[in-house]
């Protein structure tokens, strides 16, 4: 039985939970509370410990779906999701002041991770707010020495998420498929 | 069968045989078919084969028209797997050539229908296709989708649409000089150059700018990174095929884009202005253009770098571009070692390395270094076969078929 995971991960209200639940067979675990402080202004509830969800796969093989809380004070819970981790999706939201400096601060604190395994990223939210350009966060990838996918997604829709982890999964392995 | 007037064109015919087809078609076949020299209207394509340089001739054209019907006359007896080829022994029976006409014409008939049914399904169809069949899958306390996600969402090439994007090309032996004229074209003689050019001014003078190019108008707004135009998808796509000399006239616009020429003649004819992101309308009509095949001038003995992913959630997906996009963002590789190491037919590199040329995020590395070694995907990189066969496992899980179906024979 497989123990390996795909940890989502980004700030509050980029869409974790979300996009979980949308890949998950079953219905997702999420330790949501009523937020207080700074992350009330942009959600009501928020994770504050994880969520969890899960993808059946052939031969009652699983893969586990880990979220991160979104709150920076839970820091600490990273480096034991990643544990065994295939590699993580990065969900970001447009709308917010900086997402750049969003992703360049989870890119960071997730450098070891990623160096070991890959990253995809997902940018939420660009349909109601379009900049900055994804040209913009690539700018700043190439600069920090990473060239992962970004793309445009929206966390409730099956095949962008789908697409995202698809992409993940092919910077692991490009020629993945040749051995399937 | 609808009495509608079929054109053929002809190629490599003398005068004399020319004109004797003209009169054979106007009485004989009843006037259900005409000669045009046009080979743009025309539906099927007569050829004589045995004529000077008629092979070469017939290649030069699959090239340009690979989806087209084609008679080829010849002395010798001739097979072709392709279904669009066709094969009448000379000497000429007419009996014959009205039977294979009549057959085509059917045949096109109900292609011509099926061309109808397929403009009429809107790409919200499309998608909500594959989200009831996603839903299938899926836990049913799911929120609900919104109609912006429809429109927002990735369009996968459905099998019938798919060789507009990445043609039809069969792989070829690119060691073979006289098979590189196949797999390029000129970007810069086509529609696709002169919106390119067209964009690049807009943005150096961040101003809007109007081009006209083959007749057509495209209003391109810089600031807001969006295409304006009223032409519909149909008409674009085979104007994207075309080549000319005739030099792009590009008009700067110094308010915004409702001070245009264009914008005010359409308004007043009533014609609704559509609204394209500039990258998803770039990226698509780079695909129609290039079809299968790669920029003139591009090295093929060269690796080539991806500086980056394209935006492949929201533009038109070719087939493996995500495999093709993990692997060239890698390293810089050889197109050729892109197509073999992925095992997937040449068009599809091609077609996804022309769109990125042309979208600035792809090229020929300039390092001499790149050239130095074999393509290869070392064995570091190589998982272990069991996460190996793990992430097969969830790539069958996420698609919904196995992950070795569609590889190189699609």
């Amino acid at each position: 039985m497989s123990d390996l995971k795909i940890v989502f991960t980004g700030p509050v209200g980029a869409g974790k939970t979300t996009a979980i639940s949308t890949i998950s067979d079953e219905a997702p675990v999420s330790t949501n509370e009523s937020a207080s402080d700074m992350t009330k202004k942009r959600k009501s509830n928020t994770t504050v410990a994880m969520d969890y969800g899960v993808m059946k796969l052939d031969g009652k093989e699983k893969i586990h779906l880990y979220g991160t809380p979104g709150q920076e004070r839970f820091n600490f819970m990273w480096d034991i999701l990643t544990t065994n981790g295939l590699g993580l999706v990065l969900l970001l939201d447009n709308s917010r002041s900086d997402p750049v400096k969003d992703m360049l601060f989870f890119i960071n604190s997730f450098k070891p991770f990623i160096e070991k395994t890959a990253v995809a990223i997902g940018v939420t939210q660009t349909d109601r707010s379009p900049s900055p350009r994804l040209d913009v966060y690539h700018e700043a990838l190439s600069e920090a020495g990473f060239s992962p996918a970004v793309f445009s997604v929206d966390a409730r829709n099956y095949r962008d998420i789908s697409m995202l982890v698809q992409s993940l999964l092919f910077s692991i392995s490009p020629d993945l498929g040749k051995t399937g | 069968m609808k009495s509608e007037l079929i054109r053929i064109s002809t190629l490599c015919l003398d005068l004399r045989t020319y004109n004797t087809f003209d009169i054979f078609l106007k009485t004989v076949c009843k006037k259900g078919y005409s000669l045009t020299e046009n080979h743009e209207e025309a539906k099927i394509t007569i050829i004589d084969f045995d004529a000077f340089e008629g092979e070469s001739k017939l290649l030069e054209f699959q090239n340009k028209f690979p989806q087209r019907t084609v008679i080829i006359l010849s002395i010798l007896e001739k097979t072709y797997k392709e279904k669009n080829i066709h094969f009448i022994k000379k000497p000429l029976k007419h009996e014959e050539l009205i039977k294979k006409l009549h057959e085509l014409g059917e045949e096109n008939h109900r292609e011509s229908e099926k061309q109808i049914e397929i403009e009429k399904r809107t790409p919200r169809n499309t998608y909500q296709a594959s989200l009831e069949a996603n839903q299938k899958n899926s836990s049913s306390d799911r929120p609900p989708v919104s109609s912006a996600d429809l429109t927002n969402a990735a369009i996968i090439l459905e099998h019938e649409e798919e060789h507009h994007f990445v043609g039809t090309q069969k792989d070829i032996d690119l060691s073979i000089t006289r098979n590189l004229l196949r797999v390029f074209y000129h970007p810069e003689k086509m529609f696709q150059g002169a919106i390119a050019h067209g964009y690049t001014l807009a943005k150096k003078n961040e101003t809007c700018v109007e081009i006209i190019t083959f007749g057509i108008g495209v209003l391109i707004d810089p600031k807001n990174y969006k295409a304006y135009t009223v032409v519909s998808d149909s008409v674009l796509r085979p104007i994207c095929l075309l080549e000319t000399e005739d030099k792009a006239v590009y008009k700067r616009i110094n308010s915004s884009i409702t001070g245009s020429e264009s914008y005010t003649r359409k308004s007043k004819a009533g014609a609704e202005l559509v609204e394209w992101d500039i990258d998803v309308f770039l990226w698509k009509i780079s695909l129609w253009s290039s079809r299968g095949r790669i920029p003139k001038q591009t090295d093929l003995k060269s690796a080539v770098y991806l500086s980056h992913w394209p935006n492949l959630s929201r533009w038109e997906l070719v087939p493996h571009a995500l495999q093709i996009s993990a692997l060239m963002t890698k390293k810089p590789i050889r197109l050729s070692s892109v197509a073999s190491q992925l095992d997937i037919p040449q068009r599809y590199v091609f077609s996804f390395y022309s769109a990125c040329v042309c979208m600035g995020i792809a090229g020929v590395s300039k390092r001499q270094a790149d050239n130095l070694f074999e393509d290869s995907i070392g064995e570091n990189e190589t998982e272990t076969p069991k996460k190996q066969s793990l992430m097969g496992k969830i790539l069958k899980r996420l698609t919904g078929k196995t992950i070795k179906s569609g590889r190189k024979q699609a």
